[in-house]
């Protein structure tokens, strides 16, 4: 094999997994990074930005390194998103109190929901309304987490880190990713539970 | 029900959740990821080359640093090369202005290894 077709055939390979990668963790991204930013465009743009940096400077790590790194870019990305919103809203501060507010008040959870595809017909139409109205309350109360806490329980429970890799993706000790995940846990099975959501 | 029942629940919530985007948001996420790949692409197809070129793509994940290390070896030698061919071209230069020296004057070349001119030289200098 000539060694321009050996290049071609390793760079192919190493292109697909990250393009795998990075079409397995994009939609989670999206969510984790809604949940904090309240917006999809702003979201989309969050998980843009964290994979544009992820390619820049890591596409040549180990593909098992990918997922720590891309969550800890994700992190930081969503807490820049949050730092430049808070330099914007110095100078807008009553409009975009006031806007964000009403858009929070507004906001419906069922909203947030999509139609169901066909992987779905079967079930029950009292079934479906349920599970979308479920989804559509653990959603509204992750979003109204202390982001560390959302941070923390969103990287050790949906992502499945360890809580090691979650306080290095987070840039904080073990002893506060467990009081954070622990904290809000129980948050959010109050929260349920006084809506009447049964798990 | 515990907390690690509770968590999976959620967990199994939010996959569901997670699969049932927008059409726009799905597009978005695949815009952004075209994107990012774009990127990722070129600076990859030209170490990857070079890496190509000199056979050594005995490439495993998170090897690549190797190939810009070795591409930094391969300058300092081409440097130092150029180096030592810049200044075997000055001594060259420097003969042959000696060469042209002795041949431009009036003096025969013998003289110049002749002790008996030297002699007559001096001597003549003398008076």
């Amino acid at each position: 094999m000539s060694p321009l077709a050996i290049s071609e055939s390793f760079l192919l390979a190493t292109y697909r997994e990250l393009s795998e990668f990075l079409k397995s963790v994009e939609r989670r991204a999206f969510k984790q990074a809604y949940f904090a930013v309240h917006d999809d465009h702003a979201a989309v743009d969050v998980v843009q930005d964290s994979m544009l940096k992820l390619t820049e400077k890591y596409a040549d790590k180990p593909i098992e390194e990918l997922p720590m790194l891309f969550q800890r870019i994700l992190q930081n990305t969503i807490r820049d998103y949050y730092r430049r919103q808070k330099v914007r809203n110095t100078w807008t501060t009553l409009f975009s109190s006031l806007s964000f507010g009403k858009d929070d008040e507004e906001q419906d959870p069922l909203d947030t929901l999509e139609a169901a595809d066909g992987a779905n017909r079967a079930q029950a139409p009292a079934e479906q309304f349920e599970q979308k109205q479920t989804i559509g309350l653990i959603e509204e109360e992750l979003a109204k987490l202390p982001s560390r806490q959302r941070e923390a329980f969103l990287l050790r429970y949906w992502e499945g880190l360890d809580v090691a890799q979650t306080a290095e993706a987070m840039g904080c000790s073990e002893g506060s990713v467990k009081t954070h995940c622990s904290r809000a846990t129980h948050t959010l099975a109050e929260a349920l539970k006084a809506k009447g959501v049964e798990l | 029900m515990n907390e690690r029942e509770f968590t999976t629940k959620v967990k199994e919530y939010l996959n569901y959740s997670s699969s049932r985007l927008s059409p726009e948001v799905f597009s978005g996420l695949e815009a952004a990821r075209k994107r990012a790949l774009e990127n990722f692409s070129p600076a990859h197809a030209e170490e990857l080359e070079w890496a190509g070129a000199h056979g050594t793509v005995a490439h495993t994940h998170g090897k690549s640093h190797h190939f810009g290390g070795r591409r930094w070896l391969a300058l300092a030698v081409l440097l130092a090369a150029l180096a030592g061919g810049i200044y075997w071209q000055q001594e060259m230069n420097q003969d042959d202005d000696i060469d042209a020296a002795l041949l431009g004057g009036e003096l025969p070349v013998n003289a110049y290894i002749d002790h008996g001119f030297q002699t007559w030289l001096e001597r003549s200098s003398q008076h």
